[in-house]
């Protein structure tokens, strides 16, 4: 009697010992953590306070500056002024996989220290009909950039670092026109210059091919920029290097005529920038937009665009009888390639312009016994959107 | 409480109306593994009886001094005992232990296919009244037989009434169930739905089952087992009881049964109904059933008794249709409780699944003594069903993806509501709403079983089994939250109903689809018994006809002679015989071998839901069982080990596809697929024992191994037309050493009822479940090298119940307290694969966590 009891106390022991779930909730809990499930989305552009605030007051960056010194240096510590500002933000976790789903994204907008170089030395050269020969430009112009390019290369071999070569030169495009722009040799390659021709200088109230002083180039020109562009499509951000003459005394002997007292055109370099309506003096702080998504841990750079299939995408590749793709074992879409196979399809059809490199999460409705939505990463690599996992 | 008393004092002066005799005898029956309650004692002669107490103690004043008890029990023998007994005397008549056998009521058991310990050649597990009231509680009604060897039985989602069993790995349609005799599978798709019989329980007098071939005679689907449920009929003794019943989560029950007792004219009429409310272990599913039971039986003459049953459970419970992934489980705020499929609409709970039936069943019962020799019984009997399960509908049902708040949370219906009330403005239609898919039926059969005996110890049976059903199907519109009507189209914009297009449908209109399935069927069964002392043995054979015939009332014009099809039929058949041997009277040896074949199912013949394609040729199934046994008793000891295998081969695997009659040609022809070589292998051991340790203690318990394997692939399976031509891809399916899934392959149970004192007993039961597989279909399997189904992890859960037993002023009365997963064990009992075959990707149920209940029962 006695002994039954304890064989049935040593069973209750034994089998009370067992937590049935117990290895599948450790193997869960060593997935990314669920803490930080709320979902957020913001576009912010930062203000004076946000780069310079010390961290003991309330600060997250810190800078001496209202601005970034680099852009890597905005990628660096803007995940810690995301996870300061937005502490609670995260990822939501898909059910099945444990793998994030949803994510926080942040559009942010900041300034950054971008230097435009001026030039430090000076070249005039016209463009001789022997050089053209030379180089064989047998209609005895150019007619693309790299044309330019080339005879830059053979022309000054051995430039000197931010080395500024005010160009004369014919150039066809249509018809032959003889143009003389800049350009300056920066970091090891040469950066185009828009130079004005003499009318584009009488339009801006100069008798001559060249500005009477620094202060009358530096107001006239942006004024004469919105003009000049208005057929282009600028968008606010967008920096013009612009090459402008004056008439000065020619300390340097730029002519190369002995002389330094004569006076002579020289060429100077500044940059514009655009805000969206008109043109100013760029003083060397750009301002960047960068995209950043939680990853479950912290902010990461994205470029990840959301996208949820609509019914006409679900028309489009022959699921549009229940609306969404039937994941069940067996069934069509049960594998992800087949799935990502279809996302092509309907990328493809509505974004034909996308960029390569370009990352999608979309969003599809599935069937798997239960209704649900799961998500799948695609990023378009080549001509197609491939698994972005 | 005091009202209570007082109702029962009123019911006692009515009921305290028998006649005081001044002599009395006492005694305790018992049955092989105990105290046999419930079981009948009358006084020969007359139709003053009583029956036992739950310690199979009985006491009865008799009227005579000298004279004869003749103690009762279904699926037992008869005892009478003779006793003289002073005036004013109370005579103990000791313990009177009944053996079981087929010598009382033998047409009964006969007509219900109840097998006989030590005589029928079947592994057989008996569960009777007193031990389902002990321990089945709030539990569903299948799960009282998870302690029985091949069992595994679940609460599926958790609803009220979502219970589901499948024996030695075989679900409900292999899984005959029968109700005193009548089967009640499904006449189309053979499932068996608990729900329909949720109150069952309370009028049950014993649950048999018989695992394998099994000892029914007419044609079953009994490939893993029958369950013969046999309800309670006659009650020799005038009175009735009271139960009252409280539980976790609301959960309330109240009933009543009243018994006139066998009158001097020979009717006796039993009642029974109770009402049962609760808001249920899981979320979203609150629940409401009734449950009646009327009996009325009249012994006619020495030859001829009649009875009438009549019962039904009406009942509608929220559902947890859905599974979910464990994450989700564990972030949801309510744990396993978790239920996605109820919402909140203007702050109250509703249901977007939930479901609500109501199934009658109704037989007449003759019973016919034609001689010494031969009987006859006969059941005539109807059933109607009414019902159905809600769910979503709508063009847009996205919507029931919004959520109040996380996606643990209940679903937004309001926001659903002030969608469709915008779109009512503009006179559009609700976007999303809620409909009911109905499957309403009737049923009508008679079976009819005659035996004669052939000689002394030879007996023949024959019989038929005669049925007819109606099946409607349906859906209707249920609540169209906030919109003024819907439009009933499919994905094409074209009408579902081509006879009412354009209809701007309301609640309670019928959409989508309606049509009716009619099966036909009629069986033959004959079988030899021999028995003698020591060899009992049988063989039996049966055939049957199936017909099938589609009306469809949407897809079809009135006028067009497509709505609807012919007959189609299709034949079924089984043979199997079996032999027990009684090496002595501790052991017993049995073998049992048979092989049936089983017409597919409604929904293999119409497979496209229409009345054009139709799979004339569909293939039978094809089962081979065979089962050794063997049975050792002593007055302490019982215990059983049983070996089976049973080959499954061909079930039912249709495809059918389209293919151009020559390339290029636009002509396309529809092919219907049979593929057969779906076959799977169940073979396993079982062990059962019930050892009573003393008069105060028994144990029981049970170990069983299962090896439940799909057995071979379909490789390049290249269908080919009626000129040998190659039509469509070949076919493959990779499934072979694929474990079946969906039923725990080892089981063991371990049980102990302990009497404290005198009425009150105190049990513990653990069951452990191992070797579960996430539920897959072996027909997705189309790549080569798939794993096995993610195994679920084993677990085993502790039930405890204390009986408390006294006399409560003059009534008998019986307190039960019950604790099911006593130490609250976090487990899965269903899952469903998933893309990766593990645990993140399946979806599952859990099993309910730590529940009690509590409740009392006073007899009068």
């Amino acid at each position: 009697m006695k002994k039954i009891f304890y064989l049935i106390a040593i069973t209750v022991v034994f089998f009370t010992s067992c937590n049935p779930m117990e290895d599948i909730y450790t193997e869960f809990d060593n997935l990314p953590s669920a803490n930080n499930d709320i979902i957020g989305d913001v576009t912010y552009e930062l203000t004076g306070d946000d780069y310079t605030k010390k961290k003991d007051k309330g600060g997250f960056l810190e800078l001496s500056h209202e601005s970034f010194s680099t852009i890597d240096e905005a990628k660096t510590l803007l995940p810690d002024f995301l996870t300061g500002t937005y502490p609670t933000w995260g990822v939501e976790y898909e059910d099945e996989t444990g793998k994030p789903k949803v994510k926080s994204s942040a559009n942010i907008t900041f300034k950054w220290y971008n230097p435009r170089k001026t030039e430090k030395s000076l070249e005039v050269y016209t463009v001789k009909g022997s050089d053209y020969d030379e180089l064989g430009f047998t209609y005895g112009n150019f007619s693309s950039m790299n044309n330019i390019i080339t005879f830059l290369d053979w022309k000054y071999p051995t430039p000197t670092d931010r080395m500024l070569v005010s160009l004369k030169y014919k150039y066809y495009s249509g018809s032959v026109n003889t143009l003389k722009n800049g350009f300056i040799y920066v970091n090891g390659s040469w950066n185009f210059l828009q130079g004005f021709v003499e009318t584009e200088y009488n339009a801006m109230g100069e008798n001559y091919a060249n500005f009477t002083s620094k202060t009358t180039a530096l107001s006239r020109i942006p004024i004469y920029l919105k003009d000049y562009y208005k057929y282009e499509s600028k968008e606010a951000g967008n920096i013009e290097g612009i090459m402008y003459n004056i008439y000065q005394k020619d300390y340097d002997d730029i002519d190369g005529d002995g002389s330094t007292t004569d006076k002579t055109t020289y060429s100077y370099v500044v940059y514009f920038i655009y805000d969206g309506n008109s043109w100013s003096k760029y003083n060397s702080i750009a301002k960047e937009t960068i995209k950043f998504g939680h990853n479950g841990t912290t902010w990461v750079l994205d470029n990840t665009i959301k996208y949820t299939l609509t019914a006409a995408d679900y028309d489009l590749v022959g699921n549009g009888n229940y609306g969404n793709f039937d994941v069940r074992s067996g069934k069509d879409d049960e594998t992800v390639d087949a799935r990502v196979a279809k996302i092509n399809t309907i990328l493809l059809n509505n974004f034909p312009s996308d960029v390569e490199g370009q990352e999608y999460v979309v969003f599809y409705n599935i069937y798997n016994g239960a209704a649900g939505v799961w998500s799948t990463k695609v990023i378009k690599s080549g001509a197609e959107y491939i698994l972005n996992e | 409480m005091k009202k209570i008393t007082q109702l029962l004092m009123v019911m006692l002066f009515f009921t305290m109306s028998s006649t005081i005799y001044a002599q009395t005898i006492t005694g305790t029956v018992f049955a092989e593994d105990g105290p046999l309650p419930g079981a009948n004692i009358v006084e020969k002669g007359t139709t003053n009886g009583t029956t036992t107490d739950f310690d199979g103690k009985f006491t009865l004043k008799v009227s005579e001094g000298t004279g004869t008890a003749i103690v009762s029990f279904v699926g037992y023998t008869n005892k009478t005992i003779s006793y003289t007994v002073a005036s004013d005397e109370v005579k103990g008549l000791g313990s009177i232990t009944l053996t079981s056998d087929n010598t009382l009521d033998e047409i009964v058991i006969t007509a219900v296919s109840f097998a006989v310990d030590r005589e029928t050649p079947v592994a057989v597990s008996t569960i009777k009244a007193q031990e389902i009231e002990a321990k089945l509680g709030t539990q569903e009604f299948p799960e009282i037989l998870k302690s029985t060897p091949g069992v595994y039985a679940t609460k599926s989602g958790g609803g009220f009434g979502d219970g589901r069993i499948n024996l030695r790995g075989f679900n409900s349609e292999n899984v005959a169930v029968m109700i005193n005799g009548v089967p009640v599978n499904d006449m189309e798709n053979g499932r068996v739905y608990w729900s329909n019989w949720a109150g069952l329980a309370d009028v049950t007098s014993a649950m048999q089952v018989q695992r394998g071939l099994g000892a029914s005679k007419v044609a079953v689907p009994s490939i893993g087992g029958t369950i013969n449920i046999l309800s309670k009929t006659t009650d020799v003794e005038k009175g009735g009881s009271v139960l009252v019943g409280v539980g976790h989560d609301g959960y309330q029950k109240y009933g009543a049964t009243v018994s006139t007792g066998l009158l001097d004219n020979g009717l006796a009429v039993t009642v029974s109904g109770s009402k049962t409310k609760g808001n249920g272990y899981v979320d979203g599913t609150e629940f409401e059933g009734y449950n009646y039971f009327v009996n009325i039986s009249k012994q006619i003459n020495e030859k001829h008794k009649l009875s009438l049953t009549s019962f039904g459970a009406p009942q509608r419970h929220g559902q947890r249709q859905n599974r979910s992934s464990i994450a989700r489980y564990r972030n949801a705020e309510s744990g396993i409780r978790f239920n996605p499929d109820w919402g909140i609409k203007s702050g109250k709970v509703t249901h977007i699944e939930d479901n609500f039936y109501h199934k009658s069943q109704t037989s007449l019962n003759h019973y016919w003594t034609i001689s010494d020799k031969s009987s006859l019984s006969t059941a005539l009997y109807a059933s109607w069903g009414n019902g159905g399960g809600g769910g979503t509908a709508g063009s847009n049902r996205d919507l029931f993806g919004v959520r109040i708040g996380g996606n643990d949370q209940p679903v937004d219906l309001d926001n659903i509501v002030s969608i469709n009330k915008a779109n009512g403005t503009q006179g559009l239609g609700s976007e999303a709403f809620l409909r009911a898919s109905r499957n309403d039926h009737s049923w009508y059969g008679v079976l009819s079983t005659f035996k004669t005996d052939l000689s002394e110890n030879l007996a023949l049976v024959a019989g038929v089994d005669l049925r007819t059903y109606t099946g409607s199907h349906f859906r209707e519109v249920t609540d169209l939250l906030g919109g003024a009507y819907i439009l009933d189209i499919d994905n094409n914009g074209d009408d579902n109903n081509v006879n009412n297009p354009n209809a701007a449908l309301k609640v309670g209109d019928k959409f989508a689809y309606n049509n009716e399935g009619k099966v036909g069927w009629q069986g033959f069964f004959t079988q030899l018994e021999y028995n003698n002392d020591v060899l009992a043995g049988f063989i039996s054979a049966s055939v049957s006809n199936t017909s099938y015939q589609r009306i469809d009332y949407f897809q079809y014009l009135d006028s067009d002679p497509l709505r609807e099809t012919d007959k189609y039929n299709f034949i079924g058949f089984g043979i199997k015989g079996g032999a027990n041997y009684n090496l002595n009277e501790n052991h017993n040896i049995f073998i049992n071998v048979g092989y049936f074949e089983k017409a597919a199912e409604f929904g293999a013949v119409f497979q496209d839901f229409d009345n054009e394609h139709i799979n004339a040729d569909a293939e039978n199934q094809k089962i081979f069982s065979a089962e050794l046994g063997y049975g050792f008793r002593n007055e302490k000891l019982s215990a059983n080990v049983n070996l089976y295998r049973t080959q499954w081969n061909d079930r039912t695997e249709t495809d059918n596809f389209s293919a151009e009659t020559s390339t290029g040609s636009g002509v396309f022809v529809d092919y219907f697929v049979n593929l057969t070589g779906v076959n799977a292998l169940h073979q396993g051991i079982e062990f059962d024992f019930n050892y009573r340790a003393s008069d105060k203690l028994t144990l029981t318990g049970m170990v069983s191994l299962g090896d439940w394997t799909w057995t071979e692939n379909l490789e390049n399976v290249q269908i080919f037309d009626e000129n040998q031509k190659p039509v469509g891809n070949p076919i493959n399916l990779f499934m072979k050493d694929l474990k079946v899934s969906d039923a725990a392959q080892t089981t063991a149970a371990l049980g102990m009822n302990w009497e404290l004192m005198e009425k009150t007993h105190f049990s513990v039961d653990y069951n452990y479940f191992g070797n579960y597989y996430a539920d897959f279909n072996p027909s997705d399997r189309k790549v080569k090298g798939t794993p096995q189904a993610w195994k679920a992890p084993e677990y085993g859960t502790f039930d405890a119940s204390l009986r408390y037993g006294f006399e409560f002023g003059a009534f008998d009365t019986t307190l039960t307290a019950r604790m099911n997963n006593v130490l609250n064990t976090e487990y899965i009992s269903d899952a469903l694969d998933g893309g990766n075959h593990d645990a993140a990707t399946a979806l599952v149920w859990y099993g309910y966590g730590r529940t009690f209940n509590f409740s009392a029962k006073i007899r009068f």
